[in-house]
């Protein structure tokens, strides 16, 4: 997270866009990440009993349902990574002055 | 199997800020970087073929949690009941504005729509952020697992908070700050030609917190100081 954030100055100073902007996704996702992995096992706390705080245990499904939507989540994932490789790579370039491809 | 999970949908959830941030950026600093309608159309154009697909990762990440913590989802959708309806009526204004901005050349219409946009990309970030404020904050669950808040109180957090407080609310603002740095990114990344001086310039006068040269274009004579004044390639200020 503090890597991203420290390469968004240092790309930025060089003028290396691309470099920059996936750091800044770095310093995003790991603000996040790290959020919600402070948080665990609590999804939500509870603010009158600590007790009655949701956790991950608490709440689950169980472990057949989870194992078998592992499977379909895998699936799932992979087509979704190969989707958005495919989006991104088909858009790739600079968007110019004109360029409305998208009827915008 | 339950830590996996939930490191699952913290992922998702995390990919889909990256994702849908730059567009929720994008959104905030659209009517400052771009000064007429070609340039706003280049803006749009940079999010166009990408944006509806990133907010899919919000409904797939809260898939994944009805599925894998089906109490946590009851839970928190029924709790956080006020929030997710703003939330959804954001969303709904955003895409909205997209399409129909360019069905009638009214500069009236245009410009209306590019508000709404951007107004709604703006409190779009904030609310998510106070959302996420209060997961870190906690919210008022009782013995029987369910909760609910308001949308304020006295705006101070204790036990029985409301969603907006204090502290969510900096962590709206935070939210929002890192969110337009973001997009501020990509769009300096993305457009080309004489629009892309503009965008990255408010990209990198956004990012560093150089908010005395905003907004980053005026008259000539104020346009060519602060272009001197933000690193970045030359632009040629009309």
């Amino acid at each position: 997270m503090l890597g991203g954030l420290v390469g968004v100055f240092y790309f930025l100073k060089r003028e290396r866009d691309l470099p920059a902007f996936l750091s800044s996704s770095a310093f995003v996702l790991g603000l996040l990440a790290t959020t919600l992995a402070g948080n665990y096992p609590f999804w939500l706390r509870s603010t009158i009993d600590r007790s009655y705080g949701l956790t991950a245990a608490g709440t689950s499904s169980n472990r057949y349902g989870l194992q078998v939507g592992l499977v379909w989540w895998t699936v799932g994932i992979t087509l979704a990574g190969a989707y958005f490789i495919f989006l991104y790579r088909s858009i790739r370039g600079k968007v110019g002055l004109g360029d409305d491809r998208h009827g915008h | 199997m339950e830590a996996l999970w939930f490191a699952i949908v913290s992922l998702m959830l995390a990919v889909y800020s990256v994702l849908d941030g730059f567009d929720f950026g994008v959104g905030v600093l659209h009517r400052f970087v771009a000064r007429n309608d070609e340039e706003r159309r280049t803006v749009l154009a940079a999010i166009g073929p990408v944006w509806d697909g990133n907010e899919v990762w919000l409904v797939a990440a809260a898939g994944v949690l009805f599925m894998a913590f089906p109490r946590a989802y009851a839970a928190a959708f029924s709790g956080f009941y006020m929030p997710l309806m703003i939330v959804l009526w954001l969303v709904i204004l955003r895409g909205v504005s997209i399409e129909l901005r360019s069905h009638d050349e009214n500069p009236l219409w245009r410009e209306f729509w590019d508000t709404v946009f951007s107004v709604a990309s703006t409190l779009l970030a904030v609310v998510l952020g106070a959302s996420l404020g209060n997961v870190v904050r906690g919210v008022p669950l009782d013995s029987t697992g369910f909760f609910s808040v308001p949308l304020f109180t006295d705006f101070r957090p204790g036990r029985a908070p409301g969603v907006f407080d204090w502290y969510t609310l900096l962590v709206g603002v935070f939210t929002l700050f890192v969110l337009t740095g973001h997009g501020a990114l990509y769009l300096t990344w993305k457009t080309a030609g004489p629009g892309s001086g503009l965008t990255g310039r408010g990209g990198r006068s956004s990012l560093c917190g150089s908010w005395r040269h905003w907004p980053p274009r005026g008259s000539s004579g104020r346009c060519s100081r602060t272009c001197s004044s933000v690193p970045g390639p030359p632009v040629s200020c009309s």
